[in-house]
């Protein structure tokens, strides 16, 4: 991953875990993504936007809320933060059935909800979402 | 030959004494030995099977408290006393065979030979250790090295390199989110010292994976080494 840090594609990342966070901005960081930490919806909107950029993707790890309370979440982010209005939005969630491991749902103009089956799939979906890297 | 190794260290008239009580079983994934609160009435050694011992608080939320497998017993507790139980749950996490034998004609040689108390005594000593080294290793160190090291434990107790574990059982052993072990595993993917796909782990490089783990594989391991030795007198 050669790229200079300020040419990569931003993901906005809403990470509330301490364990989880430090290594999901890392698998960011190794696939080639500029991952801008927020530990929630007040810090996130409150970032100084256009000093480094509007991101290409806000990303959601669901802890604790609903999944509908976190795309909620996200739409809130983006609109009061000033990014345009497709940026997507993608939140990972936490507990669901088998039935539902592996899946990406669409669940807005450009909102998505990933139910991973392992780390991969998330970065299959933000390759699609963000190409231009 | 898999076998179970605290079987193995016991003194060959020891072993030849409990082994007519001896049952060859096996055991599926998820399978639960034991439920809190139950009177513990089998004793299973492992042979290539892991289970685990967990703890659920009233949350509803579960974390493993220890690790048993092929130098180990599960069920401890019925050699103490006339009608022992406790308070965790014994579940099976990666299928296979164990010898099973009921508490009481074990119970009975643990009282009468002191050849059995002394190898039984010590195996508790050693899951002390594990126990005690667990609690501070999930206080102190982070999510990475703890996968690192609880794979460790499982494949040391399987022998296989091929494991069959979902995420969401991963999460509930080290008791973290489930995010937190889908990023662990990518970061262990990424360096090449795993391949994790869709519930199924394959470790690539077993000392790369001791090298990404904490202190306590080998603090564990080596207190296991020290307290039971292998002394191989049985076909166990």
């Amino acid at each position: 991953m050669n790229s200079k840090p300020d040419t990569l594609p931003i993901i906005l990342l809403i990470e509330q875990d301490d364990e989880t966070r430090p290594l999901i901005k890392h698998n960011l960081h190794i696939k080639g993504y500029r991952a801008i930490v927020a530990l929630d919806e007040e810090d996130a909107i409150e970032r100084k936007w256009d000093e480094c950029g509007h991101p290409a993707l806000i990303l959601l790890n669901q802890v604790k809320l609903s999944v509908d309370e976190f795309i909620n979440m996200g739409r809130r982010i983006r609109q009061s933060a000033g990014f345009p209005i497709r940026t997507p939005i993608v939140v990972i969630a936490e507990r669901f059935g088998a039935d539902m491991e592996g899946k990406d749902v669409l669940v807005g103009e450009s909102e998505y909800v990933i139910y991973p089956e392992d780390a991969q799939q998330l970065m299959d979906l933000l390759h699609r979402l963000c190409p231009d890297r | 030959m898999n076998k179970n190794y605290l079987l193995a260290a016991m003194p060959r008239e020891v072993y030849e004494k409990i082994a007519p009580n001896l049952k060859l079983v096996s055991l599926s994934r998820g399978k639960i030995l034991h439920h809190p609160g139950e009177t513990i009435e089998d004793l299973y050694f492992p042979i290539d099977c892991a289970i685990s011992i967990t703890i659920t608080m009233s949350c509803g939320n579960t974390a493993e408290t220890g690790i048993i497998g092929n130098r180990e017993v599960v069920g401890v507790n019925a050699f103490m006393g006339g009608s022992e139980t406790t308070q965790t749950e014994y579940i099976v996490q990666v299928a296979g065979s164990a010898m099973k034998i009921s508490a009481q004609p074990l119970r009975d040689e643990f009282d009468r030979n002191k050849q059995l108390r002394e190898v039984l005594l010590r195996y508790t000593q050693a899951l002390i250790a594990q126990i005690s080294q667990t609690t501070a290793c999930n206080r102190l160190h982070d999510l990475e090295k703890r996968f690192a090291r609880w794979m460790l434990e499982v494949q040391t107790r399987v022998e296989k390199d091929d494991i069959e574990l979902t995420q969401e059982f991963i999460a509930n052993m080290l008791g973290v989110r489930r995010a937190g072990v889908t990023q662990a595993a990518q970061k262990l993917q990424e360096s090449g010292i795993i391949k994790y796909s869709r519930g199924h782990v394959h470790i690539l490089d077993r000392q790369r994976l001791e090298g990404a783990s904490c202190e306590c594989f080998k603090t564990v391991k080596d207190e296991y080494d020290r307290l039971l030795g292998i002394h191989d007198h049985s076909s166990a």
